[in-house]
């Protein structure tokens, strides 16, 4: 009988285990055994044979490993045994170490689920590895000028035409708010942009009907999003159904989104074709025509981006930077990949990033802390282990032994502290999330990665955290350690000392950063706008009948009790305006100027001084066709006498008035070049500003309401306080200050713990010294000096280690504005007196239980 | 005889080779117990009392020549020595001792 191959690999894969677990002289003898057993079984059937010989295997091999590492396994039983009876016996330090280590986990793991949020941002985009986002320098002389994502209309096809890498592109207008209306009800949605039809197939985002590849190719196609469509038509279909928007254009929605899930960057809640921008241009769609379009373009498989980008300067010389380049502006073009478009959003403010990089800084700190406890303790409970280490060396105990027993014991508690820390995770997400205002939730950290890398974790913070005392201890030689003679080595004091200095130096940095970043955004509600926000109510046109009458609505106001002024305008400032290309006199290329069209009441009722020439006016005709710009624009233009010059857009206008700057955008910018005229587009503005003077807000809004109802009942009665609205662009940065503080606070307090119970520490180890010197005469207060002065002093050092720190990160942060407070002397000082007054508070309670012990307890046992 | 006393599977295991004379290896061994005591018993279970007997001196094994069964490979083959004899004959002998009485010790447990 010949074997067959697959038995033949069979016992090979045995003979592989048996070599570790069976003397080589019965391994031959040992696989023939079990093949004669199988044979003569294999005459009843097969598979039972087969099952008798894994069953014979496996129980082999377990009898043969029992026997092998018996020994070692009665090691490893008094290990445990150890490790078990040596916290119980020290509950106190147990339960600090072990609450220590799982608060500082549990703020890690937390900071973790918001990390790994932030870093699926865009991924579920099959194709995200090749999709990119076109992005723009602007260049003046050859220095750098801005940075944007939004460009022109035609970059993304005339790409796909010339370049061959490019599989297909997708062009998006940017986000606009607007009152969608069916039959006699207006809905307002936000984040309406136009799409090309390539959005659905370059791009994950579910349609639910409608179909991926016709849906967005006629014009006046309109998608929403499943939430929106529920807002707007309950239960009904709406696909086929006619809906007006803004000005009188009627759309029919050929289909219904699922809404973008949260971590995508691109996000809109109803979709316009972007065939729709060519059929009614509301801007020029040409290279000439202004940047408003954001482009992303799918490369084909194996094309690199590189190469792309290799051909902008040419494609773009081309196109448009020919052009422009006699009067010393010129582009240049990137690709930014998909995957960074989160944390690259915007140019002028990368939050996400630098909150990416700060949380992760914060969790590796916090760990960092909470590890260096767990050595502190451990090392400084060394010596009561001493006996211990010396009575298992003189048995016999190899120094390996003892680095495997103390690491054990750590990997045990880490383990421990890692389920509680856990524990804590899940119980503390609901709280986190509303700070966060996200919802993440821990069980999407349970795959194989984050289980692998929690392990891993529990390693690296086991091994970090026994490392030293296993080879400390491990050290000890056991005739001094038996003898008693356990000097708690000065060198350990100061490796010890070391640590807690690095510990404080964290806390205090926490500390000032937290202090200062509130100053910061404290300051940014205090700059002064130079515009009043105070009681100003908006009120959005939402519709046409609104627009068209907002002369006689500005009247009726007027008229109403309590308000002091009302001015029609395009936008309102707090949050930045649009920007257009505008060709100022001498110039043969248009810039980009941000643009606001108000009326002539507009600069009296926001407070806004005229610096030079005069605003609008009714008395002239010809206003209509005038600009008012502001200061920075004049300076930009090196205008020292602007008015009477011209600008061109729609034909030559002239400046009759410069403005004060007012700061109309976010404070992260530097207040930009503006221009105002009187002309909305298509002679209808956007909103209604009414200055409210009263004590009787309702009031004063009922009133408001009821007149407005008078000239459009249909539209709901919508305003927003201007200060509210100014107040939510800083939530965000509130929103991380809140975090940062509570992770802060939370530093600060695990290093307080391992503080407070290195202190029992030492006052235990240092009893009988308290109590010689009580005898001796020594007071309580002296008592209690003598202990304090060496965390002090440790203290001051952690202060003077961190100020600088905490200068340099700060100063880092601050770049993200363009409005700095100063750096407040008060937040050092506070960290300075906190942080010694803290430690002083800790250390305290164990130190006047040792001043306040009578001597004759701690001496009379020798 | 050894200085120290064997184990009980050790001594089943010895019993075991002396009853099966020529032809004590591993898989009739591990038959031969498994129907004498009526409890599972693995084969590499059997390896670890015949390994240790072996160390002590009470056993000695070699293999046979390869047969066409078994896969082709070789049985090992234990036989007791001379001092594994004498063992048995030792625990026979203080066994007989210890037991003489049993029967009658037992009833009065009822009491």
């Amino acid at each position: 009988m010949t074997m067959s191959r697959e038995k033949k690999t069979r016992s090979r894969f045995f003979e592989f285990f048996l070599e570790k677990f069976l003397s080589e002289k019965y391994r031959e003898a040992f696989v023939g055994d079990l093949l004669e057993g199988y044979e003569a079984r294999a005459s009843d059937g097969r598979t039972s044979a087969k099952i008798w010989l894994v069953f014979q295997f496996l129980s082999s091999v377990l009898s043969l490993l029992k026997k092998n590492i018996y020994g070692s396994l009665a090691m490893f039983k008094n290990y445990f045994l150890m490790a078990f009876r040596n916290l119980k016996k020290h509950r106190a330090y147990t339960l600090i170490n072990i609450f220590g280590l799982a608060l500082g986990l549990s703020a890690a793991i937390l900071i973790l689920l918001y990390l790994q949020f932030e870093i699926s941002y865009d991924r579920f985009h099959k194709n995200a590895e090749s999709i990119y986002r076109i992005c723009i320098r602007n260049l003046r002389e050859g220095r750098f000028e801005a940075e944007s994502h939004i460009f022109t209309a035609p970059i993304g096809p005339d790409m796909k035409k010339d370049f061959p890498e490019v599989e297909d592109f997708v062009r998006m207008s940017t986000p606009r708010t607007a009152y969608l209306a069916i039959d006699n009800e207006a809905f307002r949605v936000d984040q309406i942009r136009h799409a090309s039809p390539g959005l659905f197939e370059v791009f994950d985002f579910k349609l639910l009907s409608g179909s991926p590849q016709s849906a967005l190719a006629d014009p006046f196609s309109l998608l929403l999003s499943e939430q929106t469509a529920k807002g707007i038509f309950g239960h009904e279909d709406p696909i086929g159904k006619t809906v007006r928007i803004g000005h009188e254009d009627l759309y029919k929605v050929t289909g219904v989104f699922a809404d973008p899930p949260p971590n995508s960057s691109i996000r809109f809640n109803a979709l316009i074709s972007f065939a729709t921008l060519y059929a009614r241009p509301i801007m020029g769609m040409d290279w000439d025509g202004g940047n408003q379009i954001v482009t992303y373009i799918q490369l084909r498989k194996n094309a690199s981006a590189s190469s792309v980008e290799k051909k902008f300067p040419d494609f773009l010389w081309q196109n448009i930077n020919e052009k422009i380049a006699p009067y010393g502006w010129k582009y240049e073009a990137y690709l930014q990949p998909m995957k960074k478009v989160h944390f690259y959003h915007d140019e002028s403010s990368r939050t996400a990033l630098v909150n990416f990089y700060t949380f992760s800084a914060v969790a590796v700190f916090i760990l960092l802390i909470a590890c260096i406890n767990f050595i502190n303790l451990t090392t400084a409970r060394a010596a009561r282990r001493a006996k211990e280490v010396g009575i298992r060396k003189v048995i016999g105990a190899h120094r390996g032994n003892l680095i495997r027993q103390f690491l054990g014991e750590s990997v045990v508690m880490t383990g421990l502290a890692f389920a509680v820390g856990i524990g804590f995770a899940f119980i503390l997400t609901p709280t986190y999330n509303q700070l966060l205002n996200k919802e993440l939730n821990p069980a999407g950290l349970i795959n194989t990665i984050s289980i692998l890398g929690l392990f891993f974790l529990i390693l690296v913070v086991a091994v970090a955290s026994g490392i030293h005392p296993a080879f400390y201890m491990s050290s000890f030689q056991p005739v001094k350690t038996l003898k008693g003679i356990f000097d708690s080595a000065r060198s350990k004091k100061r490796f010890r000392n070391a640590l807690v200095v690095f510990q404080f130096v964290i806390s205090v940095t926490l500390i000032v950063c937290t202090f200062l970043i509130r100053n910061q955004l404290r300051y940014i509600k205090s700059v002064e706008l130079g515009y009043g926000k105070e009681n100003m109510v908006v009120l959005p046109l939402a519709d046409r009948n609104l627009r068209t009458k907002t002369e006689e609505i500005r009247t009726a106001l007027l008229a109403l009790p309590g308000i002091s002024g009302a001015a029609a305008s395009s936008e309102v400032p707090y949050n930045g305006f649009t920007s257009n290309g505008y060709i100022p006199e001498g110039y043969s290329h248009s810039i980009m100027i941000h643009a606001l069209d108000a009326d002539e009441h507009f600069l009296e009722t926001y407070g806004i001084d005229l610096v030079k020439g005069r605003s609008f006016s009714r008395e002239f005709a010809t206003d209509k066709d005038a600009y008012l710009i502001n200061e920075t624009l004049a300076k930009q233009l090196g205008w020292d006498d602007p008015l009477g010059k011209t600008i061109r857009r729609n034909g030559d206008r002239m400046v009759i008035g410069v403005v004060k700057d007012f700061q109309f955008a976010t404070l992260h910018n530097t207040i930009a070049p503006l221009l105002i005229t009187n002309t909305p587009w298509g002679n209808e503005f956007g909103f209604l500003s009414v200055k409210i003077k009263t004590d009787d807000i309702p009031g004063t809004l009922g009133a408001i309401e009821k007149a407005f109802k008078n000239f459009s009942p249909l539209i709901p009665f919508e305003y927003f306080f201007l200060d509210d609205a100014f107040d939510r662009l800083y939530r965000s940065e509130e929103r991380f200050e809140k975090i940062f503080q509570y992770f802060s606070l939370l530093a600060v307090c695990i290093a307080l713990l391992g503080l407070f119970s290195l202190s029992a520490y030492s006052a235990q180890q240092k009893s009988k010294e308290i109590g010689i010197r009580k005898v001796l005469g020594a007071t309580a207060p002296q008592i209690l000096s003598l202990f304090s002065r060496e965390t002090i002093v440790l203290i001051i050092v952690s202060n003077a280690i961190a100020f600088p720190v905490a200068l340099f990160v700060i100063q880092r942060w601050l770049g993200n504005f363009a409005y700095r407070s100063s750096i407040s002397l008060w937040a050092f000082v506070f960290a300075f007196f906190g942080s010694i007054a803290a430690a002083f508070l800790t250390i305290s309670y164990q130190s006047v239980k040792a001043a306040l012990r009578k001597p004759a307890d701690e001496l009379r046992s020798e | 005889m050894t200085d120290k006393y064997i184990s009980r599977p050790e001594e089943i295991v010895l019993l075991a080779v002396r009853k099966l004379e020529d032809n004590a290896y591993g898989i009739t061994i591990r038959n031969f117990i498994q129907e004498l005591t009526g409890k599972y018993w693995s084969i590499g279970a059997i390896y670890v009392p015949l390994e240790r007997l072996e160390k002590k001196g009470l056993l000695i094994s070699h293999n046979s020549t390869p047969s066409q069964e078994r896969g082709g490979r070789r049985k090992r083959l234990f036989k007791l020595t001379p001092a594994g004899v004498e063992e048995l004959d030792e625990i026979c002998r203080i066994n007989a001792i210890l037991w003489k009485d049993y029967p009658k010790l037992s009833p009065d447990r009822n009491e």
